[in-house]
């Protein structure tokens, strides 16, 4: 049943499914929608740190610009149109129509539309993806359980060292793309080898390598339902990690539980983690004189999605020395991810006091800011007037991001976390 | 009772063409002759449609409240656009499709006034509870009673119109009511600059005060004061009328604000031609201003300030030979290839987002000045553009900075330009500014260019409108 949201951050399914095709080199999406919805996607994407959209994405994004008499009578014909058209115009090397509210309502059958191009040759998926089945996160798992419902086989052989990344959601996670760098960086170092599917290090390949893999690390409740499905009907087994680590601390733990699961050398594998760790005491080192000049031991409001918030709040508050006041999980995970994620949040926050609260609602987030007291924000673009309200710095690490450029910074593993010092530094200087 | 909104298409109400590859002068003839043919394509991508284009509009006014009342995604541009209003939506789900969505549009109001005190309120519908036949008009009229301030439903449906600007229209309807009728003398030193684009509307305010005029700039960034200023200005002036035109012509309907019709500062003589017009009609002087003092100095001076930067005095010469593809909208792209002429420029072809009657006159001087040039007619649709591009042996592109990084991919230097940023003496200076940089080093474009094309090399060699047909009824 509907229920109103006050700005919130994430499109809906289709968004997502769409952000996640053109994620996948060589994806060419085909959405069987109104006009809008593509530039709905690719406004609300660009909220991701400003970048430009993907080679088949933004306005490049094949749509089926379905209008009225299509709507009274039936947009089929203008789907086996689109999709005859796109595979003459468009070079890429797996087409995925994506639904969306109205060709839904009006009951086309677009699986029928698929399969007649799939009988003639050309490699056309469909996918259940219209804006009133959830949010952007949610179009994530619709788009991978589709992509593995019609496009993936089962492997001859897996690969035990290959290691599918799960739950990073490409333009709804606004450090999408450095975050799945970092820990196909992190797992090169213990001998593992990544499967990112998306980013510049993806592509269709990774969507058959699923498969494949040895093993999946869910690294947010986005990925769970799709590493289910993976281990059902695959026997892909599955670690999950409650959440994205940040720092060598949290970083080398589970490098350590996945080296474990899969009987890896222990002594290349702390080597590794030890030479993180020296690096990021470098840099804690370095930050030490900034740290106490400008008093950077804060009291801190965190708004982030599931991916996000645990390892940010264990970074700042086990790390850095800081004071969490509240927490904010700002994705709507699903409910039956929220009391593990609560637990997991309230254990690392233990002592302190700290409120967790799970919304979407901007006007709730900002009321409990402002509320909390804390003296820096780090969050969304969307949390600038609590900022204001407080008279303190905000430092984005959310989606929306509007205050720079975002391209292969993560905020993850080790160099996330330098990251986020560096960023927090940049607003704490700038603000004098 | 509430006005009830909502807009007639741009294809009915202007015989508006959203799809057209072809010189100018057969389209021109077609509204002349009072009925274009509507050209439909058969492949397509992302375009935008009228809830995009209205909540661009609704959202650049401040202090006012926003509903959008569909499925979350429906608002999901809002996101990006960071708007000046605070805004929710009523998140309809699957449910909601088949039951209804009974009582969410209040929820979603009254939660929106108790927390920001909006002194407006736009319940803005979408293609789902237009297929759902889900009428909020009932909520809308009894909750401006309830709530003593203006709640305005704005119907757009994302699938009756392949012109986005419907929306607009859409929503200029619903801002009329925002403007109260005034007892009061108007204000003769008083000038409505009617603008989307805060930018635009700065920089013809900044051209504006050469003439000792005062403005109201609405409805771009104008609070409840601002719109209740509307009624007593001496005369509206539209600079993006593709846009608000249809405010500013209500708003003289209703209100008997007078519309100057002067097209867009935008260009050399075009500037002086419209500051000449405003002049004249609000009082200031008489018809000859181009030629009489103080007016001319100032002009000389603004551009001559405005080219400071070009040592050599070359400004004049910044495109001298230099073959020039446009990609703007429609109500400033005919002036934009008359300041790529006055800088020594070739227009080779134009394209624009749709184009309809109330662009036929410059259509029709335009085919005159520019025989043989190519229009492109097409919202997005970058499969089309570098087609045609790859085709026209161009030197430079200059639209939008989304279509510029689509030109440049393609290997054409380009530079990236909104209508605002060409408006004055200012706007024709950073013209040839960036041409001449785009043009000096094209290392960039290059770079970008060699990256894989987005689409098959068999494409490529087609006429760009190989999959636009006309229209069957």
């Amino acid at each position: 049943m509907a229920r109103p949201l006050e700005s919130p951050g994430a499109g809906c399914a289709l968004h997502g499914a769409l952000h996640c095709a053109t994620a996948v080199p060589g994806v060419v999406p085909i959405l069987h929608a109104t006009a809008g919805c593509a530039v709905q996607a690719h406004l609300n994407g660009a909220a991701a740190g400003l970048g430009g959209p993907d080679r088949f994405g933004g306005l490049a994004a094949p749509a089926c610009n379905v209008f009225e008499k299509q709507v009274v009578f039936g947009a089929t014909a203008r789907l086996r149109e689109q999709i005859k058209n796109t595979v003459k115009i468009m070079d890429g090397g797996l087409h995925v129509v994506l639904t969306s509210c109205a060709t839904e309502m009006i009951g086309d059958d677009v699986p029928a539309m698929a399969k007649e191009a799939r009988d003639q040759g050309f490699a056309v998926l469909s996918i259940a993806s219209a804006g009133f089945r959830g949010s952007a996160h949610d179009g994530y798992g619709l788009f991978l359980k589709g992509v593995l419902a019609q496009f993936a086989e089962p492997a001859g052989e897996r690969d035990p060292l290959l290691v599918n990344l799960l739950g990073i959601v490409p333009r709804q996670d606004a450090f999408w793309e450095g975050d799945l760098a970092e820990w196909s960086r992190l797992l090169a170092g213990i001998g593992l080898r990544a499967n990112p599917v998306f980013g510049p290090e993806g592509g269709i390949d990774g969507l058959r390598d699923l498969t494949r893999a040895g093993s999946s690390l869910v690294v947010s409740p986005r990925g769970v339902e799709v590493a289910r499905a993976l281990e059902q009907d695959f026997g892909v087994p599955w670690l999950d990690t409650g959440g994205l680590p940040v720092g060598a601390v949290a970083s080398g733990s589970l490098l350590r539980d996945l080296a474990a699961r899969l009987d890896l050398p222990v002594e290349p594998v702390e080597a590794f983690i030890a030479a993180e760790t020296r690096r990021e005491d470098h840099y804690l080192g370095r930050l030490a004189d900034v740290y106490f000049r400008h008093g950077l031991q804060r009291s801190f409001a965190l708004v982030a999605g599931s991916l996000h918030a645990a390892g940010l709040a264990d970074f700042l508050t086990g790390t850095l020395g800081w004071l969490p006041r509240l927490v904010v999980v700002a994705d709507g995970p699903p409910e039956a991810s929220r009391a593990a994620l609560q637990q997991h949040i309230a254990a690392l926050t233990e002592g302190y006091g700290t409120r967790v609260l799970f919304s979407e609602d901007a006007g709730e987030i900002e009321a409990a800011i402002v509320a909390g007291g804390a003296e820096i924000v780090l969050g969304r673009a969307l949390d600038r007037g609590a900022a204001d309200a407080l008279g303190v710095e905000l430092v984005q690490v959310a989606f929306p991001v509007a205050d720079r450029l975002v391209l292969d910074k993560g905020l993850s593993g080790v160099r996330g976390a330098v990251t986020l010092i560096e960023e927090i530094a940049r607003a704490v200087l700038a603000a004098g | 009772m509430a006005r009830r909104p909502g807009a007639v298409t741009r294809e009915r109400r202007l015989q508006a063409v959203s799809a057209w590859l072809d010189k100018p002068d057969a389209l021109a003839a077609e509204f002349a002759a009072g009925e274009t043919t509507q050209r439909i394509r058969t492949f397509s991508q992302a375009a935008p449609d009228d809830l995009v284009a209205a909540l661009d509009l609704l959202g650049r006014l401040k202090g006012v409240g926003i509903v959008v009342h569909g499925p979350r995604g429906c608002a999901a541009a809002l996101v990006g656009a960071a708007p000046l209003a605070h805004w929710a939506v009523t998140g309809l789900d699957q449910r909601d499709t088949i039951m209804g969505s009974e009582g969410v549009v209040e929820r979603a109001v009254l939660a929106l006034v108790r927390r920001h005190e909006p002194w407006a309120v736009f319940v803005v519908t979408t293609p789902v509870v237009a297929i759902n036949a889900d009428d909020a008009r009932d909520t809308v009229l009894s909750l401006t009673d309830e709530l003593g301030i203006p709640v305005q439903l704005v119907r757009t449906d994302g699938f009756k119109s392949r012109v986005a600007a419907t929306g607009f229209d859409a929503a200029c309807q619903a801002l009329l009511n925002l403007v109260p009728a005034v007892a009061e003398a108007r204000q003769d030193d008083l000038v409505n600059v009617v603008a989307r684009d805060a930018a635009a509307a700065r920089a013809s305010a900044a051209l504006l005060e050469e003439l000792g005029l005062k403005v109201n700039v609405l409805p771009a960034g104008a609070d409840a004061e601002g719109f209740a200023r509307a009624a007593r200005a001496r005369l509206s002036i539209c600079v993006d009328p593709d846009a608000t035109m249809v405010f500013a012509a209500a708003l003289e309907a209703a209100h008997g604000v007078p519309v100057l019709r002067a097209g867009v500062p935008i260009g050399l003589a075009a500037t002086r031609r419209w500051l000449d017009a405003v002049a004249a009609a609000a009082g200031q002087a008489s018809a000859g201003i181009l030629v009489a003092p103080p007016y001319q100095p100032a002009m000389t001076r603004g551009w001559k300030r405005a080219a400071a930067s070009d040592k050599d005095g070359a400004a004049e010469r910044a495109l001298h030979g230099v073959r020039v593809h446009l990609a703007l909208p429609a109500d400033a792209v005919f002036a934009a290839a008359e300041l790529v002429t006055e800088l020594g420029g070739v227009v080779a072809g134009v394209t624009v987002g749709h184009i309809d009657s109330s662009h036929a006159e410059a259509l029709d001087a335009f085919t005159r000045t520019h025989p043989g040039v190519t229009l492109h007619v097409a919202a997005g649709q970058p499969f089309e553009l570098v087609n045609l591009l790859a085709k026209q042996c161009l030197d430079l592109f200059m639209g939008t900075p989304e279509l510029a990084a689509l030109a440049a991919a393609a290997g054409v230097p380009a530079v990236g330009l909104t209508p605002a940023a060409l408006i004055g003496w200012r706007g024709a200076a950073r013209l040839a500014e960036r041409a001449r940089a785009a043009l000096t080093n094209p290392a960039f474009f290059r770079r970008l260019s060699a990256a894989p094309s987005p689409y098959a090399a068999g494409w490529l060699r087609r006429s760009a409108d190989w999959h636009v047909k006309q229209e069957v009824r």
